[in-house]
């Protein structure tokens, strides 16, 4: 059996490569939640569009921080709470949606997931 | 640490493919994957894995589903498991807690410390 590896850097390297090889799966459950988004700006998000929405936000805010997204994680968090509450959607959550989804974007873009773990370690038990 | 056989059992693909990759590369483990349901419990029985790491949110079968089925049959009754969970809020921590798992892990989790983390949930780290 080879070594195991005990250095943050070496995983880094492997958990980089896995991200470019699974980013689709990453990209494909955000455009479930710009479909809401869309649907919610023009009143016409149905419970089931936003059912699916909030269940590929609640995948997002797992996966994003285990890659090193930890900003990308809360944001889908934060979709995740808003997608899954009870109370009525509104045009203004359409907004918030559509700034967070931007955001989200944004961070995907920016970052090279750094792996520094500060948002896996906030949530772990 | 010592070596393990762990059943990993995730619906979500990159999250399943991370996993393998710590557990395997980091914890130096033999890592056997099963699709949620049935099959879970077939490939327990088979195997019998050292421990069982579950997803708490799985269409079929969730991962208290799951659990409750490991726990019915004698032959996987005495595998730990730990759920591996992305539901942070206080009523899914409260519904977990009646049931009898090894550990909750929480997603995200860190790919460097997780097989430290179930060393010590189940005490490995002496053995």
């Amino acid at each position: 059996m080879a070594e195991a590896i005990q250095d943050r850097q070496t995983l880094n390297a492997l958990v980089a490569r896995l991200w470019a090889q699974k980013k689709d799966l990453t990209l494909s459950r955000i455009a479930v939640l710009e479909q809401a988004s869309s649907a919610l700006a023009a009143g016409s998000l149905t419970r089931e569009l936003c059912g699916r929405a909030g269940g590929e936000a609640h995948k997002l805010a797992g996966s994003l921080g285990t890659f090193g997204f930890a900003e990308g994680s809360r944001l889908a968090r934060a979709m995740e709470v808003m997608l899954t509450s009870d109370a009525e959607l509104n045009r203004d959550d359409g907004e918030r949606l559509a700034q967070l989804l931007s955001q989200l974007r944004s961070e995907l873009q920016a970052a090279a997931p750094s792996l520094a773990n500060d948002g896996a370690d906030s949530v772990q038990e | 640490m010592p070596s393990k056989k762990i059943l990993v059992v995730e619906d979500q693909e990159e999250i399943r493919e991370i996993i393998g990759l710590s557990l395997e590369e980091v914890g130096g483990w033999q890592v056997l994957f099963a699709e949620p349901g049935p099959e879970v419990i077939l490939r327990a029985q088979a195997e019998q894995p050292d421990a069982i790491l579950l997803d708490a949110n799985m269409p079929r079968m969730d991962g208290p589903s799951t659990f409750q089925a490991l726990r019915a049959n004698p032959q996987t009754q005495q595998i730990p498991v730990i759920l591996l969970t992305a539901s942070v809020q206080k009523a899914d921590a409260q519904r977990f807690a009646e049931f009898a798992f090894a550990a909750v892990l929480a997603k995200p989790f860190d790919p460097l410390s997780l097989p430290a983390q179930i060393s010590s949930a189940l005490g490995w780290e002496s053995a």
